[in-house]
């Protein structure tokens, strides 16, 4: 169990000159307050970096070393810190120093090159050698559980990847909860026995092929081994080139991930100019329809005038074809009258005409030379004509047309705009930086090229895998050929081989039932520490899957599939508390602004459980996130100390004990 | 005989309408314009030769090589008005006229241009004398 007693910064960050904070010997919770930009996230870095030589900065990307250089110190000529960290852990005392120097005749410097680090580490009052210092430090804290122990609160959230089957910081997540409860020891120890039982079985097929009776089994043993050992090393190259890739993968994403927010706005934005291109492509046909209906737009205005004229026109027409037949009858009785009066008798009764009635056929008729047949032909000729023209004429109705295209060139003008506001909305935020945008898109590019190669990886490891089995099996089949007839020539290497082979497949055995039991650990202290800190919520649990992503579950039994970041944060405090529990390596929790997303009775339930959580507790906060007075009433005797950030400059933070600490 | 025109032409009032007129795009080309001009201005119940109309420098269409001003419309002046015998005459006149009538109302409805267009279109009906 390791417990921080003393901190001690020299130029680091902020913290200019020296500056010691004293932690408390009793467990509890120590409470160190600073606003925004004053420091916490240095102070969580000094100790980050007094144990891994590392400081990290948002998105946990490794800062620049010589960055971190109090920048007043080194306007005075003062380059490097120093951060010395006391603690107790088993019993032993430790005094850790690491120091960023200057290395001898740099006058300016300006990059980590220019600076060498020194690091000691002192056990009991005794100076280690670098590799023991290494090694004492390795067991006293691994650097790949540190994520248990040294966290920001915003990042609590990156543990819902453990939920996700295709997430790529998953498994380096859970490969971390694995190594903080153990699982590694006897996953090392499985691997040991596995080489034991490669060798074993290598001697047990020398001994075979020494003996006539059994020499050509031992031979193809020998010559499946050396295929399994070309197979074995095939896999662990391709592993290696696996491994390499999901680093690769892991790191663009995190890119990704960083610029995700960045990288969605430039989508939308382009995806927004692709909209308006075919907006504008659009437009131009309806413009093009409008343009081509608008050529026939005076035909519909003079329709009904056309229709009218036609109308009449051809009333008339009729008028005077009646008029052309009255006339011929007329002519026809004419005619019949003359021939009447020439022969003396009537055309159709042939009786002869009397004087009087001759006399009366003789006089002209008045119909007589009236309008003649050939003026009402040519009248009707020339309506005819006239009809003729305006048959040409064919109207068209297009004010539907018209204000269907007038409506959509509109709802054009209307999205256009919209989407260009939208545009212009997303370049006032992130900017028209187009260096950017390539950098994200190739990012992207890599990305998928990355994924690609580790399926074909993962590809051929499997097929080697398949392969490896084969081989597995006629060397199965091989050795019990040879226990067979093999007898007491090869029963010391045969012996030592089923002793390898029942201890691996013990350890085998042993890593899947101390996974399961871890789990199911994990999964009930979890839970338990979820409903405290959830207190008076509908919730009955956490479940647990193999990854040790934990679900939320309802008291219905369903599980919550969404939720909330606050929820997030809680869940991994409760995966925390679970870990610290289960583990055989246990330190204290020192955690950067961890209230930001909780309302007060979340708080108070965290508060309230954090001393159980670990013996101890670093919170650091600012005064909005979590008040004093709140602190104070809640954790009571549990809070041991009070420490507060004073900004005197930008550059210039003091941490001072408050004086309203217990 | 009175005799026919051969050019149809704008006047410098008319040209400066035709030129709003095309800048909103509604037109492919000037004549599709002076046509429906001439349309707004028969339905409204204008009657040929009502004035004298002097045509300026502008835009002119000839009539002799049939580049503009189809036979129909002519024929439908001739069917319209039948105690005409000037139909190219009568065809500018409306033009003109009716060109002057869309100009009353364009300045202010130039935003919405095809709107106003689309107003006389149903309106020309009311205007009819």
């Amino acid at each position: 169990m390791l417990k921080v007693k003393r901190l001690v910064l020299n130029d680091f960050g902020p913290f200019k000159g020296e500056q010691t904070i004293q932690f408390p010997d009793e467990n509890g919770v120590v409470i160190i307050y600073g606003e925004n930009m004053e420091g916490k996230t240095s102070l969580l870095n000094a100790l980050r970096y007094a144990l891994f030589g590392k400081v990290l900065g948002r998105g946990a990307y490794p800062v620049p070393l010589h960055q971190i250089c109090n920048w007043e110190s080194t306007k005075d000529g003062r380059f490097g810190f120093k951060v010395a960290l006391a603690f107790e852990s088993d019993g032993h005392q430790y005094e850790l120093t690491r120091a960023l120097v200057l290395k001898k005749k740099i006058i300016k410097p300006d990059c980590d090159e220019d600076y060498e680090q020194e690091c000691y580490l002192r056990k009991d009052g005794d100076v280690l050698s670098t590799d023991q210092r290494d090694l004492e430090l390795s067991q006293v804290m691994p650097e790949q559980v540190s994520r248990f122990f040294l966290f920001d609160g915003e990042l609590l959230e990156e543990y819902e990847e453990l939920l996700r089957d295709q997430s790529t910081m998953g498994p380096a997540i859970s490969g971390a909860i694995e190594r903080i409860l153990g699982v590694p020891i006897l996953v090392n120890a499985r691997a040991e026995c596995g080489a034991q039982l490669k060798e074993a079985r290598k001697q047990e097929a020398k001994a075979a092929a020494k003996v006539e009776s059994t020499k050509a089994i031992g031979l193809a043993l020998g010559e499946l081994d050396e295929k399994h050992k070309h197979h074995d090393e095939e896999i662990n190259r391709l592993s290696e080139t696996l491994d390499n890739l999901k680093d690769d993968r892991q790191k663009k994403e995190t890119i990704l991930s960083k610029n995700a927010y960045i990288n969605a706005r430039f989508d939308e934005r382009r995806k927004l100019r692709e909209d308006i291109a075919k907006l504008e492509k659009d437009r131009a046909i309806q413009e093009g329809r409008l343009k081509e209906l608008m050529k026939d737009a005076w035909r519909g205005m003079l329709d009904s005038k056309v229709k009218e004229l036609r109308s009449s026109l051809m009333k008339e027409e009729e008028d005077i074809q009646a008029r052309v037949r009255q006339k011929l009858a007329e002519s026809e009785a004419i005619k019949s009258r003359n021939e009447a009066v020439c022969k003396g008798k009537c055309p159709i009764c042939t009786q002869p005409l009397s004087k009087e009635l001759a006399d009366s056929l003789k006089r002209p008729s008045p119909v007589e030379g009236s309008v003649s047949i050939t003026e009402n032909n040519r009248e009707l000729q020339r309506l005819h004509h006239v009809l003729d023209r305006l048959g040409d004429f064919m109207p068209k109705d297009i004010s539907t047309d018209l204000i269907n295209i007038r409506n959509s060139l509109d709802n054009f003008k209307v999205d256009k705009s919209t989407m260009e506001d939208r545009i212009q909305e997303i370049t006032n935020e992130v900017g028209t930086d187009s260096d950017t945008e390539e950098s994200i898109r190739q990012a992207i590019s890599d990305f998928a090229r990355i994924v690609k190669q580790i399926a074909s990886i993962e590809g051929g490891i499997s097929r080697e895998n398949e392969e490896l089995a084969k081989i597995d099996k006629n060397m199965q089949e091989l050795r019990e050929n040879l226990s067979k007839i093999g007898g007491a020539s090869t029963a010391r290497e045969r012996t030592k081989r089923e002793l390898c082979d029942n201890l691996s497949t013990l350890f085998s055995d042993g890593v899947s039932v101390y996974r399961e039991n871890l789990r199911q650990k994990v999964e009930h202290d979890s839970s338990v520490l979820f409903l405290k800190l959830t207190k008076g919520m509908a919730y009955a649990g956490l479940q647990i899957n193999d990854n040790y992503g934990l679900t939320i579950i309802h008291n219905d039994g369903q599980e919550i599939p969404l939720r909330s970041a606050s929820a997030e944060q809680i869940v991994a405090l409760s995966l925390m508390g679970a870990l610290q529990k289960n583990a055989p390596l246990r330190g204290p929790i020192i955690m950067d602004s961890p209230f930001i997303r909780m309302d007060i009775s979340h708080k108070t339930n965290v508060l309230t459980a954090l001393p159980h959580m670990a013996d101890q507790v670093v919170l650091l906060v600012f005064g909005e996130e979590l008040k004093p007075q709140m602190a104070r009433e809640v954790l009571l005797g549990k809070l041991r100390s009070e420490f507060k950030m004073v900004k005197h400059t930008d550059r210039y933070t003091t941490i001072e004990k408050s004086l309203e600490a217990n | 005989m009175v005799k026919d025109k051969v050019n149809i032409g704008l006047n410098s009032k008319t040209e400066l309408i035709m030129n709003y007129i095309m800048e909103t795009g509604i037109f492919e080309d000037r004549m599709d314009a002076a046509k429906f001009a001439m349309a707004y201005a028969i339905r409204s119940g204008a009657k040929p030769g009502e004035s004298e109309l002097e045509t300026g420098k502008g835009t002119k269409w000839n009539i002799g090589s049939y580049d503009g001003f189809e036979e129909g419309i002519k024929d439908l002046i001739l069917a319209l008005y039948p105690e005409t015998v000037t139909p190219f005459r009568d065809i500018e006149y409306f033009i003109n006229v009716g060109l002057e009538m869309i100009g009353n109302g364009f300045e202010k409805n130039k935003d919405n241009a095809l709107d106003y267009l689309l107003a006389l279109m149903q309106n020309a009906n009311k205007n009819e004398i």
